[in-house]
């Protein structure tokens, strides 16, 4: 059989254009489902009352846990905001990990703890705890601190569990800045459902240049950095449009570690986190998924739309690479520790849909993207270039990636329009016009790294250095003795 | 025009679908820009009238309720005309005499009733209850309810097994507001368990709305649902049912293992020791989930000798059980030295 050159480009140029629409299509039904499941949503909670459930003794107890590394400069404040969160019985436990600055001390002089010897069970194997310090200020009583040697965020986690009281554990990065009333929000999933829900996760928003006091957000700003903005615009279609729909078929594999609930008792049952991933928030909820479809319990896993949770994002593109890179390896390492649920009838969505889109549109697809632009490079340095074709294939990608961005908008400005100034959506649209040629390939350039980073068999997670999302220094003001 | 069509003919059809494509997908965009700006544009003119609107509302029924000079009648009539006339304006009309009701007691109440009916708003909120769309229906019960107002019987009935489970959480809220006699009689009908926050949600309309006499829950210890059986369990100590113990004493011999912690659970809770012996001969044969409230009792209404009655070899294997254990057994050592030091007699008892 005969091919020429001709038809090799001509049936490369189809598979590529069949992937483009494959990818496209799926974001169409993404989007559909997330805008019917922000309606139900918005209308689900319409007109209640959270006063009954403050009240409630029967409401499930939480313990918080925050891991902490080298986070002197908002360890403090960011536990204040933590003891004032709404909540009728819940602990916060931050988990020094090892830190080398001052984090640990600075917790135990502020908030005047001391050494406790409490037996606990050692349910998942940890690195050495070197002590738990409770409060003597009654003031304090919910507030534990772990003191470990270092071994990652997700043995920190697992050494938070071990020490936790109660059944339900929120896991949150300590940096992050919780809205008064999140518990109580995502605890809801856990109470209103006639299936064992076993995780719940809320939706990450950026707190770059908002202005926040005593650990709340007071006012909602676009971050200065073209970066961070760009950011502002994933975070959307993440959340608002991608995570919606999963929730609404309850195909959700991913709870962001930065904040999400869970079942202590199945999280136990599965080993905890994994410490050999950097993916250890995907890798568990995977796992637990995993584990109840084979002994095939009915379960689900709920997901609230509102914003609870404010995060600083890295504003610096190396610190971005760098995240990028570990998200990308944390993706792949999941993926193939899982491997069997691809395309597997016996795990259901999990199995048909979840994993097949996390391997196509998440693990392969900037590197199909990377292999196009290699692909049309060559046909450019053997003049096979048609600049008409190109000009309207590349209209077609363009025009598809704004489409996506702004519908994303769309779905902030008719949900919960936290971006209340009419120059900040006129910004965030000029970002969404300009994030296909700035952004992007910075971020597909950086998964690229990951897949090799995971080739050569990198483990690190990588120092992720924070401006800190408060303006007052407590190394400053420790008391005095 | 002609060379543009005939250009366009020209193409293979890849790249005449491309260009349909992009400049469906650009027109999108477009629109979407247009969208956001007009869903800000309409927000913000809603929200500009709804202010308007409820400072109107405020001065109104302020007036309407504590204004003896007030001319109840031409006014109504007048706010009737000029605001009460669109769907907008009467849901935020509602909202308005609900928040007036949640911070008011006694007779203000029914005046804002009886303005609810002047206002034409029952035959509004009804026709919202027999509508298809369930959050019509939801938000209904959940005005009626808050209102104490009775909707027709015939309406509610067929909502406390409604598919939705919000339809069905606002009708059973509506009937233990509304009831004057048993309000948990549903519960015999009931079709679906009921979830954690139907549970509370309940209880709290339970000690803070419903205005008759609190049932004896022991009439649904033996329901078919599980999660009545809980419900009611956990309301016998949460209203004090003493006279509910020895029932209570069966359910821990209940072959459901929910059943049983929440029977021991709410006997911890009314502070009936003899429940102890009791526990301490059924713990070798019980479930780590029921050995770990035994415990958890012993903590709560014990003794040390309670801890030390139990046979410790049955928990060995279970190591977070054992903690536990361990860690109560720290506890009342420590308690122990504590009373030691102050002389207490208890001491010699445990000892």
């Amino acid at each position: 059989m005969d091919i020429n050159f001709h038809q090799i480009t001509e049936i490369t140029s189809w598979l590529f254009f069949s992937y483009g629409l494959f990818i496209c299509t799926g974001y169409f039904f993404s989007a559909i489902f997330s805008l019917i499941e922000l309606r139900d949503y918005k209308k689900r909670h319409n007109f209640e009352d959270e006063v009954a459930l403050l009240k409630s003794s029967n409401l499930p107890q939480i313990s918080v846990l925050a891991p902490a590394y080298n986070e002197e400069v908002n360890a403090v404040e960011n536990v204040r905001s933590l003891l004032t969160l709404d909540y009728p019985s819940f602990e916060i436990i931050i988990i020094n990990d090892g830190s080398t600055d001052g984090t640990l001390q600075i917790l135990l002089d502020t908030f005047d703890m001391v050494l406790e010897a409490m037996p606990y069970y050692e349910a998942i194997p940890t690195k050495k705890v070197r002590g738990v310090y409770v409060s003597k200020q009654n003031a304090y009583k919910n507030l534990k601190i772990i003191d470990k040697e270092n071994g990652g965020k997700a043995d920190a986690l697992n050494a938070g569990i071990n020490i936790s009281q109660h059944p339900k554990i929120c896991c949150i990065d300590v940096d992050c800045v919780l809205e008064r009333d999140a518990l109580l929000k995502l605890i809801r999933p856990f109470l209103n459902n006639e299936k064992k829900v076993i995780a719940s996760g809320g939706i990450i928003r950026i707190a770059n240049n908002c202005i926040i006091e005593d650990g709340r957000i007071i006012e909602v700003k676009l971050p200065n950095s073209f970066a961070a903005r760009a950011q502002i615009l994933e975070y959307f279609r993440a959340f608002l449009m991608g995570r919606m729909a999963w929730s609404k078929i309850d195909g959700l594999l991913l709870i962001s570690g930065a904040f999400g609930m869970f079942d202590k008792e199945t999280v136990i049952d599965v080993g905890g986190y994994s410490t050999k991933t950097v993916g250890e928030d995907m890798e568990l909820l995977v796992r637990m998924r995993r584990m109840m479809q084979e002994k095939n319990i009915a379960y689900t896993v709920g997901f609230i739309p509102d914003p609870l949770c404010w995060t600083e994002v890295p504003q610096d593109w190396k610190v971005l690479y760098r995240q990028r890179t570990r998200w990308t390896r944390g993706t792949i390492e999941t993926l193939l520790t899982h491997k069997r649920l691809l395309f597997n009838p016996k795990y259901k969505i999990l199995g048909l849909l979840s994993a097949p889109y996390w391997v196509f549109f998440e693990w392969l697809a900037p590197i199909i993207e990377f292999f196009g632009l290699l692909y049309f490079t060559m046909l450019l340095a053997m003049g096979q270039i048609d600049w008409l074709i190109v000009g309207i294939f590349f209209s077609l990608v363009y025009s598809f990636s704004i489409l996506f961005s702004l519908t994303a908008l769309y779905f902030e400005e008719f949900s919960f329009q936290q971006y209340k100034k009419p120059k900040y959506m006129l910004i965030l649209i000029g970002t969404a016009l300009l994030e296909p040629f700035l952004y992007h390939p910075f971020v597909m350039w950086a998964a690229i790294k990951g897949n090799i980073d995971f080739l050569r068999g990198k483990k690190s997670w990588g120092e992720m250095s924070r401006k800190g999302l408060t303006n007052r220094d407590y190394r400053k003001d420790k008391p005095k003795k | 025009m002609n060379y543009l069509f005939s250009l366009f003919d020209s193409w293979p059809f890849i790249v005449k679908l491309n260009l349909i494509l992009s400049i469906l997908f650009f027109s999108l965009a477009i629109w979407l820009i247009g969208s956001v700006y007009y869903i800000r544009y309409t927000k913000t003119i809603m929200n500009i009238k709804r202010r308007e609107l409820e400072k109107t509302l405020l001065d109104f029924i302020s007036s309407y309720l504590f204004d003896e000079n007030f001319d109840k009648s031409s006014e109504l009539t007048k706010l009737k005309k000029t605001h009460i006339n669109t769907e907008f304006n009467l849901k935020i009309t509602i909202k308005q005499l609900l928040i007036f009701n949640e911070n008011l007691k006694g007779a203000s109440t029914e005046i804002l009733k009886e303005l609810f009916m002047f206002l034409g708003l029952y035959e509004y909120v009804v026709s919202d209850l027999k509508s298809r769309a369930w959050e019509k229906k939801a938000r209904a019960l959940h005005v009626f309810s808050q209102l104490y107002i009775k909707a027709p019987e015939e309406v509610i009935s067929p909502l406390i097994n409604d598919q939705r489970l919000e339809v069905r959480q606002q009708a059973v809220l509506y009937i233990l507001n509304l009831s004057e006699t048993n309000p948990l009689e549903f519960l015999n009908t009931l079709q679906d368990e009921l979830t954690l926050w139907q549970q509370i949600y309940m209880e709290h309309s339970l000690k803070n709305s419903f205005k008759g006499e609190i049932p004896n829950f022991s009439q649904w210890t033996s329901h078919p649902m599980s999660s009545v059986v809980r419900f009611s369990i956990r309301m016998m100590s949460e209203f004090n049912q003493f006279q509910n113990i020895p029932i209570l004493m069966t359910l821990i011999d209940h072959n459901e293992e929910s059943v049983r912690k929440a029977a021991i659970h709410s006997l911890s809770k009314m502070g009936h020791i003899d429940l102890i012996p009791k526990l301490i001969s059924k713990f070798k044969n019980e479930t780590p989930v029921i050995k770990k409230e035994i415990l958890k009792t012993i903590n709560h209404i014990g003794s040390y000798n309670h801890l030390l009655a139990l046979e410790v070899k049955e928990i060995t294997e279970n190591k977070s059980l054992y903690t536990y254990y361990s860690s109560l057994e720290q506890y009342f050592k420590s308690t122990l030295s504590i009373k030691l030091n102050m002389g207490d007699l208890t001491v010699k008892e445990a000892s």
